[in-house]
């Protein structure tokens, strides 16, 4: 029997200009006054 | 600069709040790709961005840069020392980063926050508060409605924010009002820069 094929889960929607990350980004931590 | 947030850093009491922040530091933690934005520049923009010559009134709001890798501490202090020649004695402090605890959410993308209608339309896009936190399109915003932002920038970024087209125009009337220069690659001409811009 074939298996059922599952429900896409819905995509949210997100801006592209969020969607456009790269794959590794680096993190910097400042405290300015 | 992909993801901005804000937060209480430096100090070691646990799970500090704006109203119980103990001994840490108001902070911010940004993401940003290596392949577009040093470190350095992120420097530049550090010391232009507030008067480190000022001494904290307090430890909350001190000047401090919280390194997570040798290379950085080495790139801030080649910094502090290359503008301390320039403009005399900065009170900022380079220190190990220990944790970075994130701020409430009503501290987040502040200024956006101030624009309801703006703020409103982006969140409706967002399962939840951390993805509005977490968002691109949030950080250019608290950014440009308070002024910031390049006409290039914004003409090409804000289209891609997924908001309509009125609040664009909205947001479009707001940025740019600030002087602002692009984060610069050398600490000799951040040292020029700050000083024209900020230390006058």
């Amino acid at each position: 029997m074939k298996p059922q094929e599952e429900t896409p889960t819905p995509k949210l929607s997100a801006p592209p200009l969020d969607l456009e990350h790269p794959e590794s980004l680096a993190t910097a931590t400042f405290a300015m006054g | 600069m992909v993801r901005t947030r804000v937060g209480y850093c430096g100090g070691a009491s646990e799970s500090p709040t704006y109203q119980r922040i103990g001994d840490h530091s108001e902070s911010v933690e940004i993401d940003y790709d290596p392949r577009v934005v040093t470190y350095g520049d992120l420097l530049a923009e550090f010391f232009a961005g507030h008067d480190a010559r000022a001494r904290a009134f307090s430890t909350q709001y001190r000047s401090a840069i919280f390194c997570r890798t040798d290379e950085e501490r080495a790139a801030a202090e080649r910094a502090l020392q290359s503008l301390q020649v320039a403009l005399g004695l900065l009170h900022a402090s380079i220190e190990p980063l220990t944790r970075f605890w994130i701020a409430e959410d009503y501290h987040q993308k502040f200024r956006l926050r101030g624009h309801s209608r703006i703020a409103a339309e982006l969140r409706a896009l967002m399962p939840d508060e951390r993805a509005f936190t977490d968002s691109t399109s949030a950080a250019r915003l608290n950014g440009w409605v308070d002024g910031w932002g390049s006409a290039a920038q914004v003409e090409r970024e804000l289209p891609l924010t997924g908001l309509s087209r009125s609040a664009q125009d909205e947001v479009r009337a707001l940025a740019g009002r600030r002087e602002y220069a692009n984060p610069l690659g050398n600490e000799q001409e951040s040292a020029h820069a700050i000083r024209g811009r900020t230390y006058r």
